[in-house]
Protein backbone atom coordinates (compact mmCIF):
# COMPACT_ATOMS: atom_id res chain seq x y z
CA UNK A 1 0.00 0.00 0.00
CA UNK A 2 2.95 2.42 0.97
CA UNK A 3 4.34 1.22 -2.20
CA UNK A 4 1.32 2.15 -4.04
CA UNK A 5 1.10 5.30 -2.93
CA UNK A 6 4.84 6.36 -3.02
CA UNK A 7 4.17 5.63 -7.06
CA UNK A 8 1.30 7.95 -7.05
CA UNK A 9 3.20 10.64 -5.43
CA UNK A 10 6.06 9.89 -7.86
CA UNK A 11 3.52 10.60 -11.02
CA UNK A 12 2.24 13.38 -9.27
CA UNK A 13 5.14 15.00 -8.71
CA UNK A 14 6.23 14.61 -11.86
CA UNK A 15 3.09 15.58 -13.63
CA UNK A 16 3.48 19.04 -11.38
CA UNK A 17 6.95 19.39 -12.62
CA UNK A 18 5.74 19.07 -16.59
CA UNK A 19 3.27 21.47 -15.84
CA UNK A 20 5.34 23.82 -13.98
CA UNK A 21 7.68 23.47 -16.75
CA UNK A 22 5.59 23.85 -19.59
CA UNK A 23 3.93 27.26 -17.49
CA UNK A 24 7.60 28.84 -17.71
CA UNK A 25 7.30 28.12 -21.06
CA UNK A 26 4.59 29.92 -21.99
CA UNK A 27 5.30 32.79 -19.42
CA UNK A 28 6.71 36.20 -20.67
CA UNK A 29 6.94 39.50 -19.63
CA UNK A 30 4.59 42.20 -20.63
CA UNK A 31 6.75 44.96 -19.92
CA UNK A 32 9.21 44.11 -22.79
CA UNK A 33 6.64 45.01 -25.46
CA UNK A 34 6.79 48.58 -26.68
CA UNK A 35 9.48 50.59 -28.72
CA UNK A 36 13.10 50.56 -27.81
CA UNK A 37 16.53 52.11 -28.80
CA UNK A 38 19.68 51.26 -28.24
CA UNK A 39 21.65 53.58 -25.69
CA UNK A 40 23.84 54.42 -28.17
CA UNK A 41 21.29 56.01 -30.32
CA UNK A 42 20.35 57.78 -27.45
CA UNK A 43 23.76 58.97 -26.61
CA UNK A 44 24.13 60.22 -30.26
CA UNK A 45 20.61 61.98 -29.82
CA UNK A 46 21.56 63.33 -26.89
CA UNK A 47 25.00 64.87 -28.44
CA UNK A 48 26.88 62.57 -25.65
CA UNK A 49 29.17 61.07 -28.65
CA UNK A 50 29.97 64.38 -30.32
CA UNK A 51 31.37 65.47 -26.86
CA UNK A 52 33.25 62.28 -26.45
CA UNK A 53 34.61 62.64 -29.78
CA UNK A 54 35.65 66.19 -28.39
CA UNK A 55 37.92 64.79 -26.15
CA UNK A 56 39.13 62.12 -28.06
CA UNK A 57 43.08 61.90 -28.75
CA UNK A 58 43.10 63.31 -32.31
CA UNK A 59 41.74 60.73 -34.97
CA UNK A 60 44.02 59.02 -37.24
CA UNK A 61 44.60 60.34 -40.68
CA UNK A 62 41.49 59.07 -42.79
CA UNK A 63 39.11 61.02 -40.98
CA UNK A 64 40.03 64.33 -42.79
CA UNK A 65 40.85 62.35 -46.35
CA UNK A 66 37.44 61.11 -46.71
CA UNK A 67 37.08 58.13 -44.00
CA UNK A 68 34.63 58.43 -41.00
CA UNK A 69 34.48 61.60 -39.89
CA UNK A 70 36.02 62.17 -36.27
CA UNK A 71 32.08 61.80 -34.79
CA UNK A 72 31.69 58.58 -36.18
CA UNK A 73 34.67 56.85 -35.48
CA UNK A 74 34.08 57.81 -31.59
CA UNK A 75 30.64 56.35 -32.65
CA UNK A 76 32.41 53.43 -34.03
CA UNK A 77 33.46 52.28 -30.14
CA UNK A 78 30.34 52.29 -29.32
CA UNK A 79 28.94 49.44 -31.39
CA UNK A 80 30.04 46.12 -29.65
CA UNK A 81 28.83 44.17 -33.11
CA UNK A 82 31.61 46.15 -34.76
CA UNK A 83 34.14 45.13 -32.83
CA UNK A 84 36.73 42.66 -33.66
CA UNK A 85 35.25 38.90 -32.65
CA UNK A 86 37.58 36.15 -30.74
CA UNK A 87 38.75 34.80 -34.38
CA UNK A 88 40.45 31.32 -34.73
CA UNK A 89 44.07 32.18 -35.90
CA UNK A 90 43.40 31.12 -39.97
CA UNK A 91 40.53 34.14 -39.81
CA UNK A 92 42.38 36.95 -38.09
CA UNK A 93 44.79 36.09 -40.44
CA UNK A 94 41.81 36.70 -43.00
CA UNK A 95 40.92 39.96 -41.43
CA UNK A 96 44.14 41.52 -41.33
CA UNK A 97 44.79 41.21 -44.67
CA UNK A 98 41.04 41.85 -45.47
CA UNK A 99 41.76 45.23 -43.72
CA UNK A 100 44.88 45.94 -45.48
CA UNK A 101 42.38 46.36 -48.73
CA UNK A 102 40.57 48.75 -47.53
CA UNK A 103 41.07 52.37 -48.96
CA UNK A 104 40.00 54.49 -46.19
CA UNK A 105 40.47 57.79 -48.43
CA UNK A 106 37.63 56.59 -50.82
CA UNK A 107 34.50 58.65 -49.54
CA UNK A 108 32.24 56.31 -51.40
CA UNK A 109 32.87 53.12 -49.58
CA UNK A 110 31.34 54.33 -46.88
CA UNK A 111 28.10 55.18 -48.83
CA UNK A 112 24.82 53.97 -50.13
CA UNK A 113 24.39 51.62 -47.00
CA UNK A 114 21.02 51.02 -48.21
CA UNK A 115 20.44 47.09 -48.10
CA UNK A 116 18.26 45.82 -45.10
CA UNK A 117 20.68 45.17 -41.86
CA UNK A 118 19.71 41.80 -41.22
CA UNK A 119 20.64 40.09 -37.58
CA UNK A 120 22.47 40.59 -35.49
CA UNK A 121 23.57 44.21 -36.90
CA UNK A 122 19.60 45.15 -36.67
CA UNK A 123 19.73 44.56 -32.87
CA UNK A 124 22.11 47.51 -32.72
CA UNK A 125 21.07 50.05 -34.70
CA UNK A 126 22.21 53.28 -33.52
CA UNK A 127 20.33 56.38 -35.74
CA UNK A 128 17.58 58.40 -33.84
CA UNK A 129 15.54 56.29 -36.46
CA UNK A 130 16.76 52.72 -35.63
CA UNK A 131 14.24 52.16 -32.92
CA UNK A 132 12.69 48.49 -32.85
CA UNK A 133 8.92 47.14 -31.38
CA UNK A 134 8.64 43.81 -29.54
CA UNK A 135 5.25 42.43 -29.99
CA UNK A 136 4.60 39.47 -27.61
CA UNK A 137 1.98 36.90 -28.89
CA UNK A 138 1.37 32.87 -27.45
CA UNK A 139 3.18 31.59 -30.28
CA UNK A 140 6.02 34.03 -30.93
CA UNK A 141 7.89 37.00 -30.52
CA UNK A 142 8.16 39.82 -32.91
CA UNK A 143 10.41 42.50 -33.37
CA UNK A 144 9.32 44.93 -36.22
CA UNK A 145 11.84 47.43 -37.28
CA UNK A 146 11.07 50.63 -38.96
CA UNK A 147 13.03 49.81 -42.38
CA UNK A 148 10.28 46.96 -42.75
CA UNK A 149 12.86 43.71 -41.19
CA UNK A 150 10.84 41.58 -39.20
CA UNK A 151 12.45 38.78 -36.46
CA UNK A 152 9.79 35.82 -35.89
CA UNK A 153 10.73 34.63 -32.85
CA UNK A 154 8.77 31.37 -32.43
CA UNK A 155 7.82 30.46 -29.25
CA UNK A 156 4.82 27.41 -29.85
CA UNK A 157 7.29 24.78 -29.29
CA UNK A 158 8.60 24.00 -33.02
CA UNK A 159 11.75 22.75 -33.69
CA UNK A 160 14.38 24.82 -36.38
CA UNK A 161 13.50 22.95 -39.86
CA UNK A 162 15.09 20.16 -41.12
CA UNK A 163 18.42 20.87 -42.51
CA UNK A 164 16.92 20.27 -45.97
CA UNK A 165 14.54 22.41 -45.36
CA UNK A 166 16.57 25.25 -44.21
CA UNK A 167 18.76 27.82 -45.87
CA UNK A 168 20.61 30.73 -44.81
CA UNK A 169 19.04 34.20 -44.94
CA UNK A 170 19.48 37.79 -43.68
CA UNK A 171 17.60 37.28 -40.28
CA UNK A 172 18.12 33.24 -39.69
CA UNK A 173 15.73 30.91 -38.07
CA UNK A 174 14.92 31.78 -34.69
CA UNK A 175 13.03 29.74 -32.30
CA UNK A 176 12.76 30.89 -28.20
CA UNK A 177 11.40 30.14 -25.20
CA UNK A 178 10.35 31.92 -21.61
CA UNK A 179 12.19 31.32 -18.96
CA UNK A 180 10.14 33.42 -16.79
CA UNK A 181 10.32 36.71 -17.35
CA UNK A 182 13.60 36.29 -19.63
CA UNK A 183 12.81 35.46 -23.72
CA UNK A 184 15.67 32.96 -24.26
CA UNK A 185 16.14 32.77 -28.43
CA UNK A 186 18.29 30.88 -30.67
CA UNK A 187 19.07 31.74 -34.18
CA UNK A 188 20.76 29.74 -37.06
CA UNK A 189 21.00 30.12 -40.63
CA UNK A 190 22.09 33.52 -40.76
CA UNK A 191 23.78 34.30 -44.22
CA UNK A 192 27.54 33.66 -44.21
CA UNK A 193 29.44 37.66 -44.33
CA UNK A 194 30.15 40.84 -42.12
CA UNK A 195 27.77 42.09 -39.20
CA UNK A 196 27.25 44.85 -41.97
CA UNK A 197 28.68 45.77 -44.92
CA UNK A 198 30.82 48.43 -44.11
CA UNK A 199 34.66 48.76 -44.85
CA UNK A 200 35.32 48.63 -41.43
CA UNK A 201 38.59 46.82 -40.28
CA UNK A 202 37.38 45.31 -37.65
CA UNK A 203 33.74 44.15 -38.44
CA UNK A 204 33.32 40.64 -38.03
CA UNK A 205 32.49 38.12 -40.54
CA UNK A 206 30.61 34.95 -39.94
CA UNK A 207 30.08 31.80 -41.37
CA UNK A 208 26.85 30.79 -42.22
CA UNK A 209 27.17 27.69 -39.73
CA UNK A 210 27.26 31.14 -36.43
CA UNK A 211 24.93 29.82 -33.73
CA UNK A 212 23.06 32.92 -31.64
CA UNK A 213 21.83 32.65 -28.25
CA UNK A 214 20.13 35.77 -26.80
CA UNK A 215 18.55 36.09 -23.35
CA UNK A 216 16.66 38.91 -23.44
CA UNK A 217 14.75 40.75 -19.94
CA UNK A 218 14.05 43.66 -18.49
CA UNK A 219 16.59 45.59 -16.29
CA UNK A 220 13.67 47.92 -15.21
CA UNK A 221 10.91 49.30 -16.29
CA UNK A 222 12.82 51.87 -18.46
CA UNK A 223 15.98 49.17 -19.80
CA UNK A 224 16.32 46.15 -21.72
CA UNK A 225 19.12 43.96 -22.38
CA UNK A 226 20.20 41.75 -24.72
CA UNK A 227 23.23 39.05 -24.02
CA UNK A 228 23.52 37.79 -27.18
CA UNK A 229 26.64 34.95 -27.72
CA UNK A 230 27.74 34.03 -30.96
CA UNK A 231 29.21 31.10 -31.50
CA UNK A 232 31.32 30.76 -35.23
CA UNK A 233 33.22 27.50 -34.59
CA UNK A 234 34.38 27.45 -38.37
CA UNK A 235 35.75 31.32 -37.50
CA UNK A 236 36.24 31.65 -33.67
CA UNK A 237 38.18 30.79 -31.06
CA UNK A 238 35.68 31.11 -28.73
CA UNK A 239 31.92 32.01 -28.02
CA UNK A 240 31.46 36.04 -28.52
CA UNK A 241 29.66 37.28 -25.88
CA UNK A 242 28.04 40.61 -26.65
CA UNK A 243 25.49 42.70 -24.43
CA UNK A 244 23.37 45.43 -25.80
CA UNK A 245 20.91 47.78 -23.63
CA UNK A 246 18.02 49.66 -24.96
CA UNK A 247 16.14 52.55 -23.71
CA UNK A 248 12.15 52.53 -23.86
CA UNK A 249 11.46 55.26 -26.57
CA UNK A 250 8.56 57.53 -24.98
CA UNK A 251 8.51 60.30 -27.58
CA UNK A 252 6.74 58.61 -30.00
CA UNK A 253 4.23 55.96 -29.71
CA UNK A 254 4.28 53.83 -33.05
CA UNK A 255 6.54 52.83 -35.30
CA UNK A 256 6.55 54.76 -38.31
CA UNK A 257 7.87 53.73 -41.67
CA UNK A 258 11.21 54.55 -43.34
CA UNK A 259 12.34 53.61 -46.97
CA UNK A 260 15.56 53.93 -48.38
CA UNK A 261 15.11 55.10 -51.89
CA UNK A 262 11.76 57.60 -51.72
CA UNK A 263 14.13 60.40 -52.02
CA UNK A 264 17.34 59.27 -52.52
CA UNK A 265 19.64 62.21 -52.78
CA UNK A 266 23.19 61.09 -52.33
CA UNK A 267 24.79 60.69 -55.37
CA UNK A 268 28.42 59.97 -55.98
CA UNK A 269 29.80 62.19 -58.70
CA UNK A 270 32.87 62.12 -60.10
CA UNK A 271 33.61 59.78 -57.42
CA UNK A 272 33.08 62.01 -54.90
CA UNK A 273 29.54 61.31 -52.56
CA UNK A 274 27.24 64.70 -52.67
CA UNK A 275 24.11 65.84 -52.67
CA UNK A 276 21.79 65.80 -56.04
CA UNK A 277 20.50 69.27 -57.08
CA UNK A 278 17.47 68.12 -57.89
CA UNK A 279 14.49 68.19 -55.29
CA UNK A 280 11.86 65.50 -54.42
CA UNK A 281 9.99 64.24 -57.48
CA UNK A 282 6.19 64.87 -56.87
CA UNK B 1 23.76 86.87 -47.81
CA UNK B 2 26.31 84.42 -45.87
CA UNK B 3 29.05 84.72 -43.35
CA UNK B 4 31.10 81.70 -42.74
CA UNK B 5 32.92 80.75 -39.83
CA UNK B 6 35.22 78.73 -39.11
CA UNK B 7 34.87 76.65 -35.52
CA UNK B 8 38.33 75.73 -34.69
CA UNK B 9 38.04 73.25 -31.62
CA UNK B 10 34.64 73.35 -30.80
CA UNK B 11 34.08 71.99 -34.55
CA UNK B 12 33.83 68.94 -32.44
CA UNK B 13 31.08 69.38 -30.80
CA UNK B 14 28.37 69.24 -34.04
CA UNK B 15 26.25 66.36 -33.46
CA UNK B 16 25.16 64.88 -36.99
CA UNK B 17 23.35 62.68 -38.48
CA UNK B 18 24.96 59.20 -39.44
CA UNK B 19 25.77 55.93 -40.77
CA UNK B 20 21.85 55.00 -41.25
CA UNK B 21 22.32 55.35 -44.84
CA UNK B 22 25.78 56.93 -45.74
CA UNK B 23 28.46 58.62 -44.04
CA UNK B 24 28.76 62.18 -43.35
CA UNK B 25 32.33 62.70 -44.60
CA UNK B 26 31.35 64.21 -47.63
CA UNK B 27 30.06 67.28 -45.29
CA UNK B 28 33.03 69.87 -43.68
CA UNK B 29 32.60 69.41 -39.92
CA UNK B 30 35.46 71.88 -39.21
CA UNK B 31 33.25 74.66 -41.00
CA UNK B 32 29.89 75.83 -40.11
CA UNK B 33 27.93 78.33 -42.46
CA UNK B 34 24.99 80.09 -41.88
CA UNK B 35 22.66 81.09 -44.12
CA UNK B 36 19.56 83.89 -44.30
CA UNK B 37 17.21 82.91 -46.99
CA UNK B 38 13.96 81.87 -47.88
CA UNK B 39 12.11 78.27 -48.00
CA UNK B 40 11.35 76.81 -51.09
CA UNK B 41 10.31 73.25 -49.53
CA UNK B 42 10.77 71.21 -46.86
CA UNK B 43 11.03 68.12 -48.47
CA UNK B 44 9.36 65.40 -45.64
CA UNK B 45 10.94 61.93 -47.41
CA UNK B 46 12.79 58.96 -46.67
CA UNK B 47 15.77 58.08 -46.08
CA UNK B 48 16.38 62.18 -45.22
CA UNK B 49 14.39 65.52 -44.99
CA UNK B 50 15.73 67.89 -47.24
CA UNK B 51 15.18 71.79 -47.06
CA UNK B 52 15.31 73.81 -49.78
CA UNK B 53 16.63 77.33 -49.17
CA UNK B 54 16.74 80.15 -51.65
CA UNK B 55 19.62 82.22 -50.66
CA UNK B 56 20.38 85.87 -52.21
CA UNK B 57 23.98 85.87 -52.91
CA UNK B 58 25.69 88.86 -55.09
CA UNK B 59 22.62 89.58 -56.62
CA UNK B 60 21.35 86.52 -57.49
CA UNK B 61 19.76 83.56 -56.04
CA UNK B 62 21.43 80.56 -54.78
CA UNK B 63 19.28 76.97 -54.13
CA UNK B 64 20.93 75.51 -51.30
CA UNK B 65 20.25 71.83 -50.52
CA UNK B 66 20.15 70.68 -46.67
CA UNK B 67 20.24 67.46 -45.65
CA UNK B 68 18.61 66.21 -42.25
CA UNK B 69 17.71 62.82 -40.70
CA UNK B 70 14.62 60.65 -41.81
CA UNK B 71 11.34 62.28 -41.11
CA UNK B 72 10.64 59.37 -37.98
CA UNK B 73 14.07 60.83 -36.50
CA UNK B 74 13.38 64.98 -37.19
CA UNK B 75 9.94 64.64 -35.55
CA UNK B 76 11.52 63.22 -32.53
CA UNK B 77 13.41 65.90 -32.61
CA UNK B 78 10.22 68.23 -32.52
CA UNK B 79 9.78 68.62 -36.74
CA UNK B 80 6.65 68.16 -38.48
CA UNK B 81 5.85 68.13 -42.01
CA UNK B 82 4.27 71.44 -41.71
CA UNK B 83 7.51 73.28 -39.58
CA UNK B 84 8.01 74.98 -42.93
CA UNK B 85 5.94 76.37 -45.60
CA UNK B 86 7.17 78.05 -49.04
CA UNK B 87 8.14 81.16 -48.32
CA UNK B 88 9.03 81.16 -44.59
CA UNK B 89 12.29 82.78 -43.95
CA UNK B 90 14.91 80.88 -42.28
CA UNK B 91 18.47 80.84 -41.28
CA UNK B 92 20.08 77.73 -41.04
CA UNK B 93 23.89 76.57 -39.73
CA UNK B 94 25.40 73.83 -41.67
CA UNK B 95 28.38 71.86 -42.02
CA UNK B 96 28.83 72.33 -45.97
CA UNK B 97 29.02 70.22 -48.64
CA UNK B 98 33.21 69.80 -48.98
CA UNK B 99 32.63 69.82 -52.70
CA UNK B 100 31.77 73.15 -52.83
CA UNK B 101 28.79 72.67 -53.90
CA UNK B 102 25.16 74.15 -52.56
CA UNK B 103 24.05 72.15 -50.16
CA UNK B 104 24.80 70.97 -46.42
CA UNK B 105 23.75 69.08 -43.62
CA UNK B 106 21.49 71.04 -40.88
CA UNK B 107 22.64 71.72 -37.51
CA UNK B 108 19.94 74.01 -36.68
CA UNK B 109 16.84 76.39 -38.47
CA UNK B 110 15.49 79.38 -36.77
CA UNK B 111 12.44 80.46 -38.35
CA UNK B 112 10.86 84.15 -38.18
CA UNK B 113 9.54 83.49 -35.10
CA UNK B 114 12.69 82.98 -33.48
CA UNK B 115 11.43 78.99 -32.75
CA UNK B 116 14.92 76.83 -33.35
CA UNK B 117 14.59 73.24 -34.66
CA UNK B 118 17.69 71.23 -34.88
CA UNK B 119 19.19 67.72 -35.43
CA UNK B 120 19.06 66.53 -31.89
CA UNK B 121 16.93 66.35 -28.77
CA UNK B 122 18.51 69.89 -27.34
CA UNK B 123 18.38 71.26 -31.07
CA UNK B 124 21.57 74.40 -29.79
CA UNK B 125 23.72 71.93 -27.45
CA UNK B 126 26.82 71.80 -28.14
CA UNK B 127 26.01 74.12 -31.48
CA UNK B 128 26.97 77.64 -32.19
CA UNK B 129 23.95 79.92 -32.15
CA UNK B 130 22.82 81.35 -36.20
Amino acid sequence: MIRRVEQVLAVLAIGIGLSVAHAQSRHSSPGVTGLWETETSVALSNGEIDQAAATAPAAPARASDGGPSPVELELFKHIKLWQAPPYNAEWQHKSQEASKRIAPADPTQLSRHCTPQGFPAVMESFSPDGMFQVVITRAETLFLFPDGEVRQIYTDGRKHPERDDLWPTLTGDSIGHWVGATLVIDTIARSAGPITPLPIPSMANLSDQAHFTERVRLIDASTLQDDMTIDDPQRFSHPWQVSVRYKRVTDVDRLIPTNCSENDRDAIVNGKATITAEPAAK
Amino acid sequence: MTSRCFVIGAMLLLARPCLAHHSFSMFDEKQTLTLHGTVKELQWTNPHCYLQVLVPSQGATAEWSVEMHSPLAMYRFGWKPGSFKPGDKVTIVINPLKDGTHGGRLLTAVDASGRTLGTLRQPTAGRPQS
